[in-house]
């Protein structure tokens, strides 16, 4: 098995943990080496750190990388990274870097703890989530290792209400307002960048603080999508589940299809309306159709008033 | 919402600002006529309507939305726009433009003196009337506030919906490239014609945020529905267009 493959977890797999698996947490066992831990609820809220809410840039990353990452106690080094790969990681890892304890992990623990991002920060509901075996042959692991159902909707809410609550400057950075977004949106980078028709590495950056530049229309673009998000944080919907799932278009299209397409416009408009019955727009006024002239009374005319004596 | 300190995207003491911009929601206009409330006259108990307001202090704000001002298929202005009188703003009220919401701030519009349209007073008024007349035209953020105060005023609806943002771009993006286009052509015909032809898409970036030459691709969508979110694309087709 080469470093960087996708490791098995847990013992469906055979390789069995040497003791009992804990009643809460999660078991990571790497393929590479053997070796296993437990993230336990109390390891977990050493990673409550923010920059971890959004760990899709690990995730995929790791995913790709050729080698193992480790931790060293409070530092982290990186091994056998591409250069590409090399000062994203660097840097996202700078911020979450002083919560990490000392263990040995390959890419299976990055796929882990990404996923227990958005989990580890609603620590009440971790110290009582069961205990989860995944057995994971392949690449599906990541989307096994999904937070439980029950789990993801506290960590949304509360990653809104933290996002509603400090609002960001007028003059926030690239890195905050993307950070932001995808805090928002529970999206992945990979449908993030859809939307701004960039490659995914490059939303990446933009989060990360790699790339700070983007061209004007783009920049321009993300305030867009962030005052749209946080309109929606107000309204208290689940956004992602909003954005992806709901299909109130004529077309049947859902709101991120809208977006796909450009018709931010036609989102905001129907987000306005959440929470009440959906109000149509005219579809005359979006296809130029001129409506049908009304007739009125004889009670609509407004009769020329008299000339003074001095204006005749 | 934060009342702009400076709402306007063209502004001048004389007519016409914004030569080339089309009549849209939010132009202030001077010398036009405009009609008060019918009175009872004390003296025969019959109503009669006050003489119209003309001249240099008769200024007014246009109210109506630009899908309501405007034919959906010959897009010119309807016969008659409603119009909120415009006067200089009173002596007790100024920044930060708190409560009044049936007054809309209009600062430094002439000589530097504050003026308030009076959203209780809206009256019809010919678009005749309105042609070179126009001393300033709101920018997107002014327009976004108009939103807002209208809707206070109406249904003290106090919230500002990213909606009031979108649809604010929205106008003003049209009107900025219809401008363009009166500006090159030196007529609006042809701009809305090209306005619902099928927006050429948006070219995809690679890794490093460079622009993939020949990414483009068809979103399906009219140029019209795109205003918002791909306005720079549009300048560009737009600039191609003309060119």
């Amino acid at each position: 098995v080469s470093p960087g493959d996708v490791v098995a977890l847990g013992p469906a797999l055979g390789q069995i943990p040497q003791r009992p698996p804990r009643a809460e947490g999660v078991r990571v066992v790497t393929r590479e080496n053997g070796r296993y831990f437990d993230l336990m609820p109390s390891t977990l809220s050493s990673y409550l750190l923010p920059p971890l809410a959004d760990c899709s840039l690990v995730r995929r990353e790791a995913r790709s990388a050729a080698g193992s990452l480790r931790f060293f106690g409070n530092s982290v080094e990186l091994e056998e990274i591409s250069d590409v790969l090399r000062s994203d990681l660097r840097t996202y890892f700078t911020g979450i870097a002083a919560g990490l304890v000392g263990v040995a992990v390959g890419q299976a623990a990055f796929e882990v703890i990404s996923r227990l991002g958005p989990l580890g920060r609603t620590k009440l509901e971790a110290t009582t989530a069961p205990f989860t075996t995944i057995d994971a042959p392949n690449a599906d692991l990541v989307a096994t290792l999904a937070a439980p159902d029950h789990l993801a909707a506290p960590a949304l809410q509360s990653s809104v209400q933290s996002a509603t609550a400090n609002p960001l400057a007028p003059d926030a950075s690239v890195a905050d307002v993307a950070t932001r977004i995808a805090a928002l949106s529970d999206l992945s980078d990979e449908l993030l960048a859809d939307l701004f028709k960039v490659e995914r590495e490059t939303f990446c950056r933009w989060r990360t603080g790699v790339l700070t530049n983007p061209r004007v229309g783009n920049r321009r673009r993300l305030g867009l999508l962030l005052g749209l998000l946080e309109d929606l944080a107000g309204r208290e919907v689940n956004i992602k589940d909003w954005l992806l799932n709901s299909t109130s278009t004529p077309q049947g299209l859902t709101p991120y299809q809208l977006l796909e397409q450009g018709r931010i416009d036609e989102v905001a408009f129907r987000g306005a309306s959440l929470g009440e019955p959906s109000v149509a727009r005219d579809p005359r006024v979006a296809v130029g159709h001129e409506p049908e002239p009304l007739v009125f009374g004889d009670d609509d005319i407004w009769e020329p008033e008299p000339l003074d004596d001095d204006e005749k | 919402m934060p009342y702009p300190t400076t709402p306007y995207l063209h502004h001048s003491d004389q007519p016409h600002a914004g030569p080339h911009r089309p009549l849209s929601q939010g132009d202030v206009f001077v010398d036009i006529p405009l009609v008060g409330a019918a009175y009872r006259d004390p003296k025969h108990g019959t109503w009669r309507a006050p003489k119209p307001r003309t001249g240099q202090d008769s200024l007014g704000l246009f109210v109506t939305h630009p899908c309501a001002s405007r034919s959906q298929t010959t897009h010119k202005l309807a016969p008659c726009i409603s119009v909120a009188p415009v006067v200089k703003c009173p002596s007790n009220w100024g920044p930060p433009w708190d409560g009044y919401y049936n007054f809309v701030p209009l600062p430094s519009l002439r000589d530097g003196q504050d003026y308030v349209a009076k959203l209780a007073e809206v009256c019809p008024v010919s678009s005749a009337a309105l042609a070179g007349k126009r001393i300033a035209c709101l920018s997107q953020e002014g327009l976004e506030a108009l939103f807002h105060r209208l809707a206070m005023n109406s249904l003290r609806f106090p919230e500002t919906p990213m909606h009031y943002e979108t649809e604010a771009a929205k106008v003003t993006n049209e009107i900025n490239l219809w401008e363009r286009w009166t500006t090159r052509c030196g007529t609006g015909e042809g701009f809305q014609d090209w306005l619902d032809e099928p927006f050429e898409g948006q070219a995809r970036e690679d890794a490093n945020g460079s622009v993939i030459e020949g990414s483009r691709e068809p979103s399906g969508q009219p140029r019209r529905a795109v205003l918002v979110w791909n306005y720079e694309e549009l300048c560009e087709e737009f600039d191609a267009a003309l060119s």
